[in-house]
């Protein structure tokens, strides 16, 4: 128990979010987006129930619930482009050396160079902002990762002796990837889309706080701390409890990564 | 000595230049008409032509391209099409909030994580250990943009200890204009000095295995100067690598963080130019961005040359 | 000046941790001007004893017994106390010169880190004892060199510079790990001989650890042989290496590779901590074994010198009477006996 520490309140913390955000699928303390206004501003706790309302009289509750399932459908989505191009980028660039793996590199340097806040900006000012431009800039900008990590285990994977046995006897560069290749490094890889998932989360939250994530009126952690710049001195709850929901998941999906690598490779060690 | 750099200023200056050529298709060519973007769907056909012929829109694209990259080398970017102002000057404006601002969150956060991660290095398995890991698994949580607001809420609203919402600049001195900056220094230095002290600790603990840390202890030395002038030199590496890394989140940060306290610098440019679609600006100041996470990039490999004797010899 | 007292040495060890004695009550004594060979294999306890004398154990390990230095006994002493014997009065030169030197300091920083701290200089007086010291290790071209960083040396000159280092707080006594096992041969014997004059002309204790006989039988004047954490045999280096008594001794001569001479290698392995038997420990490799090896063998006087095997004398006459073959096929020294070979 002890060893494992962070696995598990990783596990706990991460899947309280997940469960929270599934269960506001089948139900919900109240309807998230019904205004009203004599309600407005109560805290949490008080005479409104649970935890309380914002300004237009929004029960919170809900909204956060909500809030937890658009903030990890958008993360999930983000972090499954990136890993796909990903993964995809990085073990050609592995398999084909070379000028391949050279524009992989250089391509990578590149998607890195525009963090998923500044692509996402430049993306609104086209196609102005939304889930779906939250998604492409966030998923973008996990490319690169997923593809220097990929690049990096699969080399050391391909110098092993099996393989070089395994490309002896004739097997395909590509069949040989799907069959020795992938299922050696799956583990790094689901610990890093662990981790990956947490800074989404993240950035996901400060999008939505600029009005380029997830749209209005469907409720974002983001927007409701935006929402309560306006009224920080009046009802700073309103700028605590997404800021805590956040806080939270994030660290929840960071420790269930380090915990996982650690069940994994207990040799490595914290990090 | 020479080849090396070369090596990194050449990889540097593909990327730059890659870079740019995505901005421009992504912003220029994919769109098909930017005057439609920046002028909406209901334009009148007058006024898009009329943008077109002012903008130099009738051009190939590959003309245009190559005369912004032209413009930007030597310092013309362009002018703004809702200030009407050459963008140059706005930029040079906001730079010099954004430039100081980043630099003060670097150092805050530099200053706060090497002792730290030190600390926790040297105390391993104890206390102070947990309390930095601690503080280190909280700090990559938290949010800037939400470290922003709280610490407007405690220190500018609660206690007005610092001013918010304006920026002197910096013409009556220093002291004013870091007064200003120093909150959201604090909120964008926070996480970056979490994810730090966490490297540092690791790159101490992995030095002080070290054989030539064993040699420094038959010297005689004491725990500090080893600690200090032998273990904390080598493991300075990894520390700066990921402080390079970590730029295009200062970056992205920055604009969060000055959108919170209302600071006119490059982000704020940034996020005005969106809403109001002038992509001209947007272009612009995107690359200057990227381009400083590009170049840090090579400052950080240029510093590993000079750091690391080993390296100095050539790839 | 250096006095062990019946040392043992204990470590956590294997899967549980349980702590086992990597040493075993191991005494020996180092005086000015003499020099110390311990030899053993790989294993054998030999660099953790070195470790133990600088207090620079790794965690965990325990220390029983008494090293005494100038008659006071380091291990009850503060760390902080223990560190100011480190470098300033005992000094030390590790086996790997490629790992030992800090990759990013100069080798002037770092031999000049040891005279600041121990002898007080600084500024141009600070450079010209490093200097002195560089010529003394005979480095080539120290005015250019004392500028160089460790990758830019070859290993002999590595560990003249891990020599320097040893010696910039002027130590009286040096300990010398495996100081040539990672070296080329001709610059091992040059190393060697550089340790002998430089000890000679200060007047050093050195305490020189090898795996290898030719090592210390080269400028060693006295000789320990360790056998799986346990001394077996001590006494002057000539002797011992003409003569050896104890048959681990006899059976590493056999094995040092010798032009014209079958090179003969001890069979088996030796016992690591958590197989060793109350027992003598060489006997499960040893072909004089018999029912008394069962128990424990102490060092006793025998001549000159010291032996913790009960047949030394057996054997020794048996090899006068040269009759050793003849005992080897039997599997005992009792046929000596039977062939009139023992008085």
């Amino acid at each position: 128990m002890r060893r494992h520490l962070s696995l598990w309140i990783g596990l706990a913390l991460a899947g309280s979010t997940m469960l929270l955000a599934l269960l506001s699928r089948l139900w919900l303390p109240a309807d998230p987006l019904r205004m009203r206004i004599p309600q407005r501003l109560q805290p949490p706790f008080g005479s409104a129930g649970s935890l309380g309302t914002d300004a237009m009289g929004r029960d919170l509750a809900a909204q956060l619930m909500v809030g937890a399932w658009n903030s990890l459908s958008v993360a999930l989505a983000a972090v499954a482009v990136g890993l796909t191009l990903g993964v995809a980028l990085g073990l050609l660039a592995a398999l084909k050396r070379g000028w391949v793996e050279a524009l992989v590199l250089r391509l990578s340097d590149l998607l890195f160079a525009f963090p998923a806040i500044l692509s996402a900006i430049v993306l609104a000012a086209l196609i102005g902002g939304g889930a779906g431009t939250a998604v492409l800039a966030i998923g973008l900008f996990n490319v690169p990762v997923f593809a220097r990590v990929t690049r990096a285990a699969s080399l050391a994977v391909l110098t092993q002796d099996y393989i070089r046995a395994a490309r002896l006897s004739g097997k395909g560069r590509f069949r040989l990837a799907w069959d020795h290749v992938l299922p050696m490094i799956a583990g790094g890889l689901i610990v890093q889309a662990t981790i990956q998932l947490a800074l989404a989360i993240l950035t996901e939250a400060g999008l939505s706080f600029l009005g380029v994530g997830i749209a209005p009126p469907n409720p974002s952690w983001g927007r409701m701390l935006a929402d309560a710049q306006t009224y920080l001195t009046r009802a700073p709850y309103l700028a605590v409890l997404p800021g805590t929901a956040i806080a939270l998941s994030v660290l929840g999906f960071n420790l269930l990564g380090d915990g996982l690598r650690d069940w994994l490779d207990p040799k490595a060690g914290p990090r | 000595m020479l080849r090396p750099i070369l090596q990194r200023l050449g990889s540097a200056a593909v990327t730059l230049f890659l870079g740019s050529a995505l901005l421009f298709l992504v912003l220029e060519v994919l769109p098909g008409d930017p005057a439609a973007v920046m002028l909406g769907l209901e334009a009148r056909p007058d006024t898009l032509a009329a943008v077109r012929a002012e903008l130099g829109l009738d051009q190939p694209a590959l003309l245009r391209y190559l005369a912004w990259v032209g413009g930007m080398i030597q310092g013309d970017f362009g002018l703004s099409y809702t200030y009407r102002v050459p963008v140059a000057d706005l930029i040079a404006e906001r730079l010099s909030l954004t430039v100081p601002l980043a630099l003060l969150a670097i150092l805050i956060s530099t200053a706060l994580a090497l002792p730290l991660g030190t600390l926790a290095a040297a105390k391993h398995g104890k206390a102070a250990d947990a309390g930095v890991m601690l503080f280190a698994q909280l700090g990559v949580a938290v949010p800037n943009f939400w470290i922003g607001l709280l610490l407007i809420l405690l220190f500018s609203l609660t206690w007005p200890l610092f001013p918010v919402g304006s920026f002197p600049g910096w013409g009556d001195g220093l002291l004013p204009g870091l007064r200003a900056l120093f909150l959201p220094a604090v909120a964008l230095a926070l996480p970056q000095a979490a994810i730090l002290a966490r490297v540092t600790r690791a790159a101490v603990l992995e030095v002080m295995g070290e054989d030539y840390i064993r040699t420094a202890r038959a010297k005689g030395l004491s725990n500090r100067r080893i600690l200090i002038r032998h273990a904390l030199r080598a493991a300075l590496l990894p520390v700066i690598t990921i402080l390079g890394l970590q730029f295009s989140f200062l970056v992205a940060g920055a604009i969060l963080v000055e959108n919170i306290f209302a600071l006119p610098g490059l982000g704020r440019l940034l996020y005005q130019a969106m809403n109001q679609r002038d992509v001209i600006v947007v272009k612009d100041v995107a690359m200057l961005l990227a381009a400083f996470v590009i170049l840090v990039n090579l400052l950080v490999d240029l510093a590993y040359l000079w750091l690391d004797p080993r390296l100095r010899r050539g790839a | 000046m250096l006095e062990i007292d019946r040392l043992t040495l204990t470590l956590p060890l294997g899967r549980t941790g349980a702590p086992l004695p990597v040493l075993e009550n191991v005494s020996l004594a180092v005086n000015r001007g003499e020099r110390l060979g311990i030899v053993g294999e790989s294993g054998s306890g030999k660099t953790l004893l070195a470790l133990a004398i600088l207090g620079l154990l790794p965690e965990g390990a325990r220390a029983e017994g008494a090293i005494r230095f100038d008659g006071v006994d380091l291990l009850r002493r503060s760390a902080e106390a223990r560190r100011a014997y480190r470098g300033r009065r005992i000094g030390m030169v590790f086996q790997e010169p490629m790992t030992a030197l800090h990759p990013m300091l100069t080798i002037g920083d770092q031999i000049g880190e040891g005279i600041a701290l121990h002898q007080g200089l600084r500024g141009a007086a600070l450079r010209r004892a490093v200097l002195e010291l560089l010529a003394q290790v005979r480095l080539p071209d120290p005015d250019r060199q004392i500028n160089a960083y460790p990758h830019a040396l070859s290993g002999g000159q590595r560990q003249r510079v891990g020599l320097a280092v040893a010696l910039s707080g002027n130590p009286n006594l040096l300990i010398a790990d495996e100081p040539t096992t990672a070296l080329d041969a001709t610059v091992q014997r040059e190393i060697l001989a550089l340790l002998r004059d430089l000890t000679e002309a200060r007047g050093l204790g050195l305490l020189l650890v090898s795996h290898d006989l030719g090592v210390v039988a080269h400028i060693t004047q006295r000789l320990l042989v360790l056998y799986a954490g346990q001394a077996v045999e001590t006494g002057p280096t000539l002797a011992l290496l003409e003569q050896p008594l104890h048959p681990y001794l006899r059976g590493l001569r056999a094995a040092v590779p010798r032009l014209g001479r079958a090179l003969t290698p001890i069979p088996g392995t030796l016992p690591t901590p958590q197989e060793r038997g109350p027992g003598c420990r060489f006997s499960s490799r040893c072909a004089w074994s018999i029912g008394p090896c069962a128990e424990a063998q102490a060092l006793r006087p025998l001549k000159a010198r010291t032996v913790a095997c009960w047949q030394a004398e057996s054997l020794q006459a048996c090899q006068q009477a040269g009759n050793l073959q003849a005992c080897q096929q039997a599997g005992n020294l009792q046929a000596c006996q039977q062939a009139g070979g023992l008085e």
